[in-house]
């Protein structure tokens, strides 16, 4: 608890510094998170280059919209919204499309083999990365960062059924390849 | 019942604080499109835009010579001149300059550790203008192509701004949907600005231009700072039409599947992305060795779970672009050496 008061501290002070034009309290920030957004960024484009370029974006926000940042919610996640907000307008601009077939909700078997849950977090990021893009968006909003699918489908100007049915394929051709990896 | 899910929470337990480190040259990338005090930078934050940006930062430009500028570039750098001179605008001898030979640094999307297809990025420097007459210097300029794969940047860079002119145009750019542009001049104490869109006179610190570019395959917007002291001073920007060529690919005709990491790998490399993609391989009996719709995805030479063998083998690729009809290469020879 302490070190979390800490670090928000810091980071208040380098946020106020950066507002100043500070370049070397910028650098701070930056390595502070970079890894973290990064790794987002993989999460939602699946490749290296274009998520370099959203975690590139993803900055260029930060730093110009540091102002907007109201103090009282935590800094960390206002820096995942940007990260997230960033690489879904990237997708939706690729003018991605969602299959809007909504497969029956039976797919996933209860008596799934039980998954190793100490896979190590590059080989599901991998896996991740690999999904279609329509999966991998909705996965990652409700698997990871917690959305409903409500929110989803307003993110995305699509339906909550597309949206859910997205997230069953997606937990599908997830579940497949873990299996064939245990094999 | 959804947060039960245990495909779910394995991956969110995983990767919810997961780090990778970020690659180089991100924060110098995005530092150098930070506005500062002496840099004019758009934010090239806006998604794919149609219209790339080509930036001819030039300082100091005396409004004759601009107006010159504005109509004749592209043109060779003495051609201007030659035209400049023609005019012969009449510029206080307090306002005449030296040509400070301030280096643009062109703002970059990606770095140095970029991919292949990043290589055509060009960049090219010192168009310099050279000096017309005593009074009207144009100062060095240059322009940066950005690769049209990549998100255009919308950037100026530094007007090189001469010692005795009090205040520079700064102004920026950003791309709005539908082609249009938003320009933005940045304030300045005791001095007026105004921008001159596609040759047309705008009294105005900002607005949106929706340019039409006819058979030009760019226009400029051009931002005039006027300072009280009686200096004037400029900023030019390119932008570029979209692009309406057909996307380059490159088909390998040759891999060499032996593990050293080159062309171990074959995929087809795309400066960008087709919208739809079908990629298939046949062997020499004609079987169907690989099949793919993902533009992303290689082929690592495995037939039938297996190193391929060496020999001639046939690729069948269809691919369509954005706003373009569909294309099939029909079984072009890929030879597989080891």
């Amino acid at each position: 608890m302490k070190e979390t008061n800490l670090h928000t501290e810091t980071d208040s002070h380098r946020i106020q510094a950066c507002l100043k034009g500070d370049a070397q309290a910028q650098s701070e920030l930056y390595h502070r998170y970079a890894a973290k957004l990064y790794a987002i960024c993989l999460r939602y484009m699946g490749e290296p280059d274009t998520a370099r370029d959203m975690l590139q974006d993803t900055w260029i926000k930060v730093f110009t919209k540091l102002g907007e940042f109201k103090a009282q919610g935590s800094f960390e996640g206002w820096l995942r919204r940007i990260a997230v907000t960033t690489c879904l307008d990237s997708i939706k601009s690729d003018r991605m499309r969602f299959s809007t077939d909504i497969e029956e909700h039976s797919s996933l078997q209860d008596d799934a083999p039980s998954l190793d849950s100490k896979m190590d977090a590059g080989k599901l990021l991998k896996l991740i990365e690999q999904l279609p893009v329509g999966y991998r968006v909705v996965f990652n909003l409700f698997a990871i960062e917690g959305y409903g699918h409500s929110e989803i489908a307003a993110l995305l100007s699509i339906s909550e059924n597309t949206s859910k049915s997205q997230l069953f394929k997606a937990r599908k051709w997830l579940q497949e390849r873990l299996i064939d990896e245990k094999k | 019942m959804n947060d039960q899910n245990p495909i779910d929470s394995l991956f969110r337990d995983a990767l919810r604080e997961a780090e990778v480190p970020a690659p180089d040259g991100v924060l110098q990338a995005v530092q150098s499109q930070l506005p500062t005090a002496t840099a004019a930078t758009a934010s090239g934050t806006g998604l794919l835009a149609k219209a790339s940006i080509w930036v001819l930062a030039a300082g100091a430009v005396a409004t004759a010579v601009w107006w010159n500028v504005d109509s004749q570039i592209p043109v060779e750098p003495e051609v201007l001149a030659t035209e400049t001179v023609a005019v012969a605008p009449t510029i206080p001898s307090e306002n005449s300059i030296e040509n400070d030979g301030a280096e643009l640094e062109p703002t970059r999307t990606s770095s140095e550790s970029v991919n292949a297809s990043m290589a055509l990025a060009e960049v090219e420097m010192d168009t310099a203008i050279k000096s017309v007459s005593v009074a009207t210097v144009m100062p060095q300029a240059a322009m940066a192509t950005i690769h049209p794969s990549r998100r255009p940047d919308l950037m100026a860079a530094a007007t090189s701004k001469p010692a005795s002119c009090k205040g520079s145009a700064q102004g920026r750019l950003s791309d709005l949907a539908g082609g249009c542009i938003q320009f933005e001049s940045i304030a300045q104490q005791d001095a007026q600005t105004y921008w001159r869109l596609d040759g047309e006179q705008m009294n105005a610190n900002r607005g949106t231009h929706c340019p039409n570019f006819g058979q030009r395959d760019r226009i400029s917007l051009v931002l005039i700072l006027r300072h009280s002291t009686g200096c004037v001073d400029s900023q030019v920007f390119w932008v570029q039409a979209p692009k309406v060529e057909i996307p380059n690919y490159v088909i390998p005709d040759v891999i060499t599947p032996n593990g050293d990491g080159l062309n171990d790998q074959f995929y087809v490399e795309f400066d960008r992305y087709p919208e739809r993609y079908e990629l298939l391989i046949f062997d020499q009996l004609n079987r169907l060795v690989f099949r793919s719709e993902n533009p992303r995805e290689s082929w690592k030479a495995q037939c039938y779970q297996t190193p391929c063998p060496a020999g001639l083998y046939r690729v069948v690729l269809t691919t369509q672009f954005e706003g373009q009809s569909e294309t099939k290469v029909n079984r072009q020879p890929l030879l597989i050496k080891k």
